[in-house]
């Protein structure tokens, strides 16, 4: 009986820490949006189709890491117990403030969103609340879903190619056979794995983890900026010759109305 | 005793060229009839064109042909000289690529059934089922056939790109990591593995590195960097050319405008 009622003491101890968290981080949500979500317009910083191509990779990520956290959810070490639950704490808590909670629906799935084990961990330690942890890491099947679903469906209704699937389908598989063959942890994994699609090198660079998601964020940034500004200056040239062109054919049909 | 030698060498000839057949027979059901490879061919996921624009699809297609070469090199080189990396890998890459080779070639005329026969790859094959055997001697005759389908590939490789009108600047950037992947061999005193990965990282910029701790780690990198170096033209010419043709289908479009009103008024 005492093990039931601490069971239960601990399994509401997290859904209450999961709901104030998830309560803040609408709060938060909402005002930053509010009061930067009108000023920032993507469209005016970069290309309308680079735009999809990053919106089409948004969903492919959130399936991607939605894949990840099953992954170690069902797999992980205990050495990197403590990274993982950040991980899946700060993941299931993303999906939690996203998510529309006005229906009976996803109320449940906000219950099974509540990373039990990962939260439970840390504050008492090995329990039986960590059992929980299997339907919270299924939940993360129907999010991926859900993802895929709205990839295929922006990827249609907008007529966009698929070649971002490619790319990340090179990513995704160099991600674990990374960690298997050089026997790096995930984030190491991910660093080289960028480092070397992007040209930089096949090394984990960075001495600490905020280092490392430093780099990660240059490789990528510099890797999508340098495609933008190398195809929007092909794009400037190009058109500046075809404005010169244009100009002089308008001026040609013009004259043509005066006679 | 003294020619137990010869009966056993003959039964590892007969054992791999059973197991090759059988591979070969297994590789080709799997290509034609399996019903997952059937559905994938009908996919949009299987078309390159979805990937690709049909430009790139070309090109891609004529560096197919030039890749083709440079493994089977890779392969004889492994093949004739001594390297002490990853053998398993080796065979089996041997043992794909002799399938492959086969299952793509005719085999009607005499000529061809002999040059099948020089495919089948005896050392790999008894490396992997009996360990080292006398019969991996036969490797040189399978050289041989390597060295003639090396000449396939490339008649192959200009007649594609003569009958679809495209360049052949491609064979620039191949001249350049073929003679680099051998003067790196030599001078940097690397099996082909590393001076591959060497040769792609710098092209790739990627650091002058033999990255990857093992064979699978390499094929890791190699696929990352030249993932990573094709993708990013793609996107970049792509996105560049979708800009352009949004401003001049615009202008196509005022022009047109302009040139039904004055038919109109006149």
């Amino acid at each position: 009986m005492e093990i039931f009622a601490s069971t239960l003491f601990q399994l509401s101890v997290v859904i209450i820490i999961f709901l104030v968290l998830t309560i803040l981080g609408k709060v938060i949500y909402h005002a930053l949006k509010n009061k930067y979500g009108n000023s920032i317009n993507i469209n005016k910083l970069l290309p309308e189709d680079e735009v999809h191509t990053l919106v089409q990779v948004y969903y492919l990520i959130l399936m991607a890491l939605c894949v990840v956290n099953i992954f170690y959810s069902l797999v992980g070490s205990l050495n990197d117990a403590n990274y993982l639950a950040i991980f899946d704490i700060a993941l299931s808590l993303y999906f939690a403030i996203t998510l529309d909670m006005s229906s009976w629906k996803n109320r449940a799935v906000w219950l099974l969103l509540i990373p039990y084990g990962s939260l439970a961990y840390p504050l008492f330690g090995l329990s039986l609340v960590i059992l929980a942890d299997f339907l919270h890491a299924f939940i993360f099947i129907y999010i991926a879903k859900l993802n895929l679903d709205k990839f295929v469906e922006y990827t249609n209704s907008n007529a966009l190619g698929i070649t971002i699937i490619l790319l990340f389908a090179v990513i995704f598989a160099g991600f674990f056979i990374t960690q298997y063959a050089e026997g790096a942890n995930a984030l190491d994994s991910l660093v080289i794995v960028s480092n070397q699609f992007t040209g930089n090198g096949y090394s984990a660079f960075g001495s600490t983890i905020s280092g490392k998601l430093n780099s990660l964020l240059l490789v990528w940034g510099g890797y999508i900026l340098s495609g933008v500004g190398a195809a929007t200056l092909t794009a400037a040239l190009l058109i500046r010759h075809f404005k010169k062109e244009f100009e002089e054919l308008r001026k040609l049909i013009e004259e043509g109305e005066e006679e | 005793m003294g020619n137990e030698w010869i009966f056993i060498s003959i039964f590892q000839i007969l054992v791999s060229i059973g197991v090759f057949a059988a591979l070969a027979y297994i590789a080709k059901y799997i290509t034609n009839k399996g019903r997952l490879v059937a559905r994938f061919k009908k996919s949009r996921l299987s078309n390159p064109e979805e990937y690709f624009p049909s430009d790139e699809v070309f090109l891609l297609k004529q560096v197919f042909y030039l890749i083709v070469i440079l493994v089977i090199i890779m392969v004889c080189l492994y093949l004739f000289f001594d390297w002490n990396e990853g053998f398993y890998f080796i065979y089996l890459l041997d043992i794909v690529l002799s399938i492959y080779l086969a299952l793509k070639m005719d085999k009607d005329s005499l000529k061809d059934k002999v040059l099948l026969f020089l495919l089948i790859p005896f050392g790999s094959m008894t490396g992997l089922l009996f360990g080292n055997s006398i019969v991996a001697l036969l490797d040189l005759t399978h050289i041989i056939g390597y060295l003639y389908f090396i000449k396939v590939y490339f008649r192959k490789f200009i007649e594609y790109s003569e009958n679809n009108g495209l360049g052949v600047t491609i064979m620039l950037l191949f001249v350049i990591i073929l003679v680099s992947f051998l003067f790196t061999i030599l001078v940097e005193n690397v099996s082909p593995m590393d001076s591959i990965t060497m040769v792609s990282n710098a092209f790739t910029s990627n650091s002058f590195d033999a990255s990857g701790q093992n064979i699978i780690g390499k094929l890791n990198s190699l696929v990352l960097a030249w993932s990573g170096f094709i993708l990013s033209g793609v996107g970049t010419a792509t996105l560049a050319a979708s800009i352009v043709n949004r401003y001049v289908s615009q202008q196509f479009a005022e022009m047109k405008d302009i040139v039904k009103k004055k038919k109109e008024e006149e």
